[in-house]
Order: structure tokens, then sequence, then C-alpha cells
């Protein structure tokens, strides 16, 4: 109670400007928060089958999903904010053995069951590179 | 009006001056010293600093006037640079646009609300102006890089929380120093803002021109 | 008297103009991806009129399934699958023989390294499928018969293939085509500045933001890591690698840019990067350039005018060109 008395008596005796600009940056820091919270959860995950959107979820929220293939289903994990292919109905599995990929887009694809997933949104990594030739 | 009335009008002009120029010469070593303590002090994350050697930009800007400030400010930055041996690297670079951005916006609120503000808004909008100076110049020389402006949110809550402890520590500094004879010359400020400062100093000024 | 901070002042803007205009703002972009030729393909365009870019992406990537109809070997009534199963001459589009002519075109330089009649082979290996074999010496022999120059005929509006062995695959170089024929649709729309990344084939238009594009070539023994950046403006750029499409057996790698020579995989590389001011040329040269070796494949392509090269040999050796976009 004696704090915010004494926190009380320091306003008053603030000088109008002071307290204006105070008011403001209290306001600016926070608003702030608010402004790029919203900048920090745009990467998502899009997974394809074919050339159809099936699903967009966001990368820092867990889930499973699964796409239906010509081969079958494809099992997609979002986890860590990462992504990776769990499991594929493909033959030689290539896309469950490239691993989990965790940057702006990245992909991984299963070629033979058509589907693909990307990751979208603001770049959050300098890879140092454009484009990559494989 | 001034305080000591035993001297001859000349001499407690040239007296003022002296103690002026004394005064800021101590002021900028003391800043250089507060600067190089908190560079070498341990820090978690780079970019985050109290920025303690902007209140004796203050003090300077309050008892002084804008040009001690900037004297202050830009000495203390290139002599701290100098003493840590960063001058002119990238660190130096963030520092520079750093305190001349705080320096500017400053000494604009000290010109347009002379009489009216005091040290915890002049040192807020420093501490604000330093985090827009140096993210300018990180984006423009470093790293061009979108997760720069994530970071802002955080800039500026710590700029926010080291402004105000600087004001407050300002003030009391000031305090102090205005009970010291050698501030006889500025007279009991704050009451109306510490402006007053600058009265003395355009009156010096006014002796200087006749 | 307060003159000289309005000097600095005035400074500090100015020099905050001039880096400000010196670093334009970002401008737009409309990026998709499709499965495309049996590979992904992604089209990024760049600019300001976001319907513009839209629509130009969509065409561009209506221009490559268009040539996917036409020139796929998966497809059972592509022009290239009913001239493998026809027995005669085949009427085939304007299209699908200029883009025969300039394969053949590439095989007469590439003494032969360079094959478009390698279906057959590409069919006994099955490094595709998830029982990928070793064919038997006797089975490569008779599967090589009639290959090499001039294996594909042209005449007039007909096409024929030279012997029926001669399975018609045009993987080495339809990606490339694809890719240059979307930029055209891309340009002709009005788009400055793009990108078509086809399963790593890449074509380029303009530059980005007015920086060259930077293409990182992928490390050949290391997923993760890139072995240069080159710096690339308006061109093309193609890698073929041994570890694109593989399966080992015994500790060797078994992979898919076969030799017509052999019917083996070729052994002197382990990938090539070609820089051509087309995808098409570029495809086709690194092919070429891959089953010929750092030796003779260097030689092809410093006789070429405009093609650049980057070589990483059997034993992890790098040569390039002299002429490469190289950026440390």
């Amino acid at each position: 109670m004696a704090g915010l008395r004494a926190l009380g008596s320091w306003w008053k005796k603030l000088p109008v400007i002071d307290r204006l600009i105070l008011t403001c940056t209290c306001l600016i820091a926070f608003g702030s928060f608010g402004l790029f919270v919203n900048l920090q959860t745009g990467q998502r995950v899009s997974v394809y089958s074919g050339s159809e959107l099936i699903y967009n979820v966001p990368l820092d929220e867990d889930s499973l999903l699964e796409v239906r293939g010509p081969l079958g289903v494809t099992v997609v994990k979002v986890e860590n904010h990462s992504v990776r292919i769990l499991s594929s109905p493909c033959p030689n599995k290539t896309c469950v053995r490239s691993g989990a990929v965790e940057h702006v887009h990245d992909l991984i694809a299963c070629l033979p069951n058509h589907v693909f997933v990307k990751i979208e949104g603001e770049e959050n990594h300098e890879r140092g590179y454009d484009l990559l030739s494989r | 009006m001034r305080g000591a009335m035993t001297f001859s009008v000349a001499e407690n002009r040239s007296l003022t001056r002296e103690r002026r120029r004394v005064m800021l010469a101590l002021f900028i070593a003391l800043a250089i010293a507060v600067h190089t303590f908190e560079v070498l002090l341990p820090n978690p994350i780079p970019w985050f600093r109290i920025g303690l050697a902007n209140i004796l930009g203050i003090c300077a800007l309050f008892s002084f006037g804008i040009r001690a400030l900037w004297a202050v400010t830009l000495c203390r930055i290139v002599g701290g640079s100098l003493l840590v041996g960063s001058l002119f690297a990238p660190g130096f670079l963030l520092s520079l646009g750093g305190g001349l951005c705080a320096c500017l916006l400053m000494s604009l609120a000290y010109a347009a609300f002379r009489r009216t503000i005091g040290p915890v808004g002049v040192s807020l909008l420093g501490a604000y102006g330093h985090i827009c100076g140096q993210l300018l110049i990180a984006w423009l020389v470093i790293i061009r890089h979108s997760s720069l402006w994530m970071l802002i949110p955080f800039f500026l809550l710590f700029a926010l929380i080291s402004g105000t402890i600087n004001g407050i520590v300002s003030e009391f500094l000031l305090r102090v120093l205005i009970r010291h004879p050698v501030f006889e010359a500025v007279e009991e400020p704050y009451v109306t803002a510490l402006g007053h400062a600058d009265v003395s100093q355009s009156e010096i000024n006014n002796m200087e021109e006749s | 008297m307060g003159k000289r901070p309005l000097l600095v002042i005035a400074l500090i803007v100015l020099i905050l103009i001039v880096a400000w205009l010196r670093h334009p703002a970002q401008e737009g972009s409309v990026s998709r991806t499709a499965l495309i030729l049996g590979t992904l393909v992604e089209i990024t365009a760049y600019g300001d009129d976001q319907d513009l870019l839209d629509s130009a992406v969509t065409g561009a990537f209506a221009e490559m399934q268009r040539l996917e109809k036409l020139l796929s070997t998966h497809l059972p009534d592509s022009e290239i699958s009913r001239l493998n199963t026809s027995s005669g001459p085949l009427e085939l589009t304007g299209e699908t023989r200029a883009l025969i002519s300039r394969g053949e075109e590439i095989a007469r330089l590439s003494d032969g390294a360079f094959e478009m009649g390698l279906g057959g082979v590409k069919a006994l290996w099955q490094i595709e499928s998830d029982q990928p074999r070793i064919p038997t010496d006797a089975e490569l022999h008779l599967a090589l018969i009639g290959l090499g120059p001039g294996d594909i005929v042209i005449q007039g509006s007909l096409v024929s293939r030279r012997s029926s062995e001669v399975q018609v695959d045009l993987g080495g170089i339809a990606k490339g085509y694809a890719a240059d024929r979307a930029l055209e649709v891309l340009k002709d729309a009005g788009v400055a500045s793009a990108t078509i990344n086809a399963g790593g084939d890449i074509a380029l238009i303009g530059t980005h933001s007015g920086k060259p594009w930077r293409i990182g070539i992928q490390h050949p023994r290391h997923q993760d890591q890139i072995l240069v950046t080159l710096e690339v403006t308006d061109q093309a750029v193609v890698t073929s690698g041994d570890y694109e499409r593989f399966f080992e057996r015994e500790g060797v790698r078994y992979h898919h840019i076969f030799d017509p020579s052999t019917g083996h995989p070729a052994r002197l590389c382990q990938s090539v990067t070609i820089v051509a001011n087309d995808a098409e040329t570029a495809d086709g040269l690194a092919t070429a350039t891959f089953v010929m070796g750092p030796e003779l494949g260097l030689a092809l392509l410093e006789g070429l005018p405009d093609v650049e090269g980057l070589i990483v040999t059997a034993d992890g050796q790098l040569l390039k060109s002299s002429g490469l976009p190289w950026r440390d």
C-alpha cells in the first residue's frame, strides 16, 4: 500500500507533459505486443493433394493430418514448430526419410502419392539464397 | 537573480563560463565512464542496455541546454567506443545511430516544451529515440530480416522501464546538483521544470554578444 | 548558436533519405506450387499488381500442364507415349518436333552422351519403384540397340523411331522446356520479376528487387548443405545429381542418370550444375555433362557461348567453367 501511495504521489508531482509521454510510451510498448504477436504466428503449414489445398494449419500448434492421394493416406505431423511426413503409402518412402522441415519456403513432397507440404508465411530465417537448385 | 553578487559582472560572467566548461567536462568524463562500465557488464541479451550514461546527458541538458546534451552524448559515444575498442565497428554504428536519434528527440521535446517537461519525459523520449535509431541502423547496415521487427515490442518495453528509471535518477541527481554551490548560477529548478538553466545560458550568450 | 545541431540533423535526415532510396520497399508477390511432370513446380511472381500476378501464375501453370499432356511418358495418350507405341511414322505437333530436334542437337553436341531414347533402359532399372533392380548385361545390351544420335527421325511433320528398342523419354529436357514456356507466359503477361523452380530446374525473369537472384546449389553428399551460391539474372540454372533418385546395393549407388553407352548409371560425377540462357538447354546439357564426366564435359561447356557449369566429380572435387557467376 505504501508503495502504491508513493507511486501516486510521484505521479502527481510529475509534470503534465511527462505524464502524457509516460502514458503514450506505455500504450505504444504494450500495443506493439498485440501488433507483432500476429506476425509471429503467421507461419502456416499447407498440405496439398495434387493441386488441391487440403489443410492450412498454424505451424506452432501440434497436429496430425491425414491426406488421401492416389496411393492411399499420407500422414503429416506438425510438432514443435516443424513438419514431417509420418507415414506414406508410397513405395520408396523418400518423403518419410527426408525428415522434418521448419523454415518458410521449405517443402516436403511425396511425389508418388501426389502429396506435398509447404511452410508459408513471413520468412523467419535468412538462408543466404533465394532458390535451391538440386 | 544571480546568487553571488559579490563578483563584478565581468568576473561573474567568466566564472560562470568556466564553471560551465568544467562541469561539462566532468559530465562527459562521467558519461564515458558509465558507458564503458555498462559495456563491460555481463549482458545476457546483446542489445538491451539500460543506457545509464544518458542520465549524464539529461543532467547536462537541464543544467546547460541542448548543446551540452549533444556534446555529452557524442563525446560519450566516440570516447566510450575508443576506450572499449569498438570504434567504427557495427556496435559503434548502433550506438551512434541510437544516440543521434535519442538526442534529436530529446532536444526537440526540450525545445518545444521548454519549461513544462521534466527529466522523466525527456528520458523516455530519449530511450525510445535510442531504440528507433538502433533498429534503423541495424536494418540498414547489419541485418535485413523481418525477425528484427518481432523484437520491437521487447525493445519498447525495455525502453519504457529503463527510460523511466533513468528519468527518476536524473531528476534525483539534478536536485542534488542544484544545491551545490557550483550550480548557483542555475536557479532552483524543477518546480516549474528544470528549464531555468537555459535562462542563465541565454543570459551568458547575451553577455557574450554585448 | 544552435546552428550546428541543425546542420547535424539535416545531415542525418539526408543520410536516411539516401539509405531509404537505395533500398526500395519490397514489392508484393504471388507464389504457388503444383505437381507437374512428376515433380514439384513452384512459381513465384513479384510485382505491384496482385491480380496481374495471380492470373499470370495461373496461366503459367496451365501452360505447363498443357505440355505435360503432350510430353509425359506417364500419360498413355501423350504424344510421346503414342510415339513409343506406334510402329510407323507418326504425325506430331510442331512443338514436340522442335523439342525433339533440339534434343537431337544436344545429343550430337555431346557425342551421344545425351540420349532421348533411354525409356527402355529406365524401365529395366525401375529406380522409381519400390523394387529397383540391377538388369543383366544381356537385357541392357538389348535395350540399347539402335540408340545414339539420330535414333529419332523427323521427316516433315512425321516422327519415327529408328528401332522399336528406342523408347523415347524426354525426362532430360522436358522439365526445362516446360519451365521456359511458363516463363514466356509470365513475360507476356507483363511480369518483370519471377522464378520458376521445377524440381530444382530453375528459370528466372529479371532480378530480385534490383539484385541478382541467389541460387543455392545443393551439396551432393550432405542433404542440408549448400555447395555454393550463384548470382544469376534472367537465366536458368539446372542441376543434375546422383542423389536425387537412387538406390544402394552392396555399398554401390545406382542412380537415375544413365550412360547411353553402357546402360548403367554414369559414374564420373556426383552432380553437374549448368547456367544457360534457357532452362531447356541447361537441362539437356546438365545430363550430357554428367554422363561425359568432368574432363570432356568441361571442354564441351567451355566451347559453348553463354553456357557455364559447375561439376562435382566422383571423388568430390569441385570444377567450374571460366565464367561461372560465383559468389563467395
